[in-house]
């Protein structure tokens, strides 16, 4: 079942130049959807659109069967959805746990959740609480990513969008993330993927959307996806030396 | 000479903490929204004067005035705030047209003082029993010592705002990230115009206790506390609250010792002289980080 969609949206950062043009896509609950594309695809915009930092001027988003087009961003986490941008989001001068307070704002006055919502997303990531009293930015690249996936999991999210969470970080830790993600999954938290790590992100995925030109390309589960990948970047790259 | 040396470190550290103060107020509203408040000294000015209408009307101590002063300045930061701010970040350069902005409020606000009271400088009778307070061979002066005291524990109160409640840990997390803040659930804009009712409470705190330090107020006195707190400011570093406080204390020293050894009228020399060395030598200030 759909829990999250995207209906013909067009997005325009400046004037009339669309960065998405007419692009649909959806989440199915419990799954991981990856959205996968050459470079300036619109693969980021997609993502910041259906978590409400940019408004659509046309279509609509869609989540548990609402509208919630034009919703201001800060509710977007109250109706349990949590979003990772790919710039990093870490307030450095704060300590691991006042970020991880932070992350639990819409709980502040329920102690005892706050106090649950640590407790798991530290069971995730023992090095946080390891390291809550140090300030975030004495946290390596890998520990900040961890520190701001698990800020954005303290409200427990029934749908977690993630930009690029494993893009400047070591394979070893890539491996990490991707295999946390399909824990989560399994705990049936609705992932959606924005990754250039094709190979990986496609390994997990339940169903993949390809964005080019800011349009949709194609679209399709993992098994019908099966040994057409190579197909699929091979257009890119062909794509990109051609422009 | 010792003892006068003695004094005036002493008052400087009392003058300090209203300069701190005034600087933290800017400075938050600095830090949160990237609007440089050149309006700072007039809405101190305006609080002055309102203790000093208090005064006349109802013989109110300037104490008891900021009972009121601190609901009525907290609210007129949010009403400034949602009258002028999201307009202001929507612009390709939010600095600059804060700037002007904010430049032409201290106009008002000062004419609008002038209309009122006129160009006179005023004064309230010194609410004490006694002006100074005696400390084996020193003497301070009350009014400035009750004003640096209140200011300590406004600031210590302010300290504990920022670093023990979810409300000021939001406040430290939007001066470094805006972005992040709003995606972790939490409205910028009414955390913006707390800020902004934050930093106008403070200054008007300011207002009222630099009434009992100085024995007079006028209509362009305003202009001169912005620059005293762009001074503290810099000192300290843009957008750090904590820094704010520091260039007070530096400032307030160097004013009250510079006057042991040259005349007062040379003070706004001091102040620029502060000012533009440590634009040269360490222009994020000290605790500011490049």
């Amino acid at each position: 079942m759909s829990i999250l969609s995207a209906k013909n949206i067009v997005v325009s950062y400046y004037g009339d130049i669309s960065v998405l043009r007419d692009v649909s896509m959806e989440a199915k609950e419990g799954e991981i959807t990856i959205i996968i594309g050459p470079n300036g695809a619109g693969k980021s915009t997609l993502l910041k659109t259906l978590y409400g930092l940019l408004r659509p001027k046309k279509g609509s988003i869609i989540y548990e069967g609402k509208d919630i087009t034009g919703l201001k961003v800060h509710e977007f986490m109250k109706l349990g959805l949590a979003y990772v941008p790919q710039s990093r989001t870490v307030f450095p001068d704060l300590t691991v746990m006042e970020n991880l307070e932070l992350g639990s704002w819409i709980l502040r006055h329920d102690k005892k959740k706050v106090n649950e919502a640590l407790d798991y997303v530290f069971s995730f990531f023992p090095i946080l609480d390891e390291k809550k009293n140090d300030k975030a930015k004495t946290l390596s690249g890998g520990q900040q990513k961890m520190l701001e996936v698990g800020r954005a999991l303290l409200t427990k999210p029934k749908v977690l969008l993630l930009d690029e969470p494993t893009a400047t970080l070591a394979p070893m830790l890539a491996k990490e993330i991707y295999s946390f993600l399909v824990r989560l999954r399994d705990e049936k938290t609705t992932i959606v993927l924005v990754d250039q790590n094709v190979r990986q992100a496609f390994e997990i995925a339940n169903y993949i959307y390809v964005l080019e030109l800011g349009e949709n390309s194609t679209q399709g589960s993992k098994k019908e996806f099966e040994g057409k990948l190579k197909e699929v970047i091979k257009d890119w790259l062909n794509y990109d030396e051609s422009h | 000479m010792e003892s006068i040396l003695i004094q005036a470190i002493v008052s400087g550290i009392l003058l300090g903490l209203i300069y701190g103060l005034i600087g933290m107020g800017m400075n938050i509203i600095y830090g949160v929204m990237r609007v440089v408040n050149f309006a700072h000294g007039e809405f101190m000015m305006l609080a002055a004067y309102i203790c000093y209408w208090l005064n006349r009307q109802y013989a109110t101590n300037p104490l008891h005035s900021l009972i009121i002063i601190v609901p009525l300045f907290f609210g007129l930061g949010f009403l400034v705030y949602y009258l002028f701010v999201p307009r202001l970040l929507n612009s390709e350069d939010p600095e600059m047209a804060s700037f002007l902005v904010f430049f032409g409020i201290s106009l008002v606000l000062s004419s609008l003082i002038l209309i009122i009271w006129g160009a006179d400088p005023r004064g309230i009778p010194f609410p004490f029993k006694r002006v100074s307070v005696s400390i084996g061979e020193f003497f301070f002066p009350l009014g400035r010592l009750i004003a640096g005291g209140f200011c300590g524990i406004v600031i210590l109160l302010l300290i504990l705002l920022l670093f023990k409640t979810y409300l000021g840990k939001a406040i430290r997390a939007i001066i470094q990230n805006r972005e992040a803040v709003s995606i972790l659930g939490i409205d910028t804009h009414l955390l913006s115009a707390f800020s902004f009712g934050i930093g106008l409470l403070l200054v008007g705190l300011a207002g009222g206790l630099v009434i009992l330090s100085f024995p007079a107020i006028t209509p362009m006195m305003g202009s001169s506390y912005t620059l005293v707190a762009f001074v503290v400011v810099i000192l300290g570093g843009l957008g750090t609250p904590l820094g704010a406080l520091l260039g007070g204390f530096i400032f307030g020293l160097a004013e009250n010792i510079g006057a042991v050894f040259m005349p007062t009228s040379l003070s706004p020399v001091i102040a620029f002289v502060l000012l533009i060395t440590m634009i040269l030598i360490r222009p994020q200030g000290i605790l500011g980080e490049g």
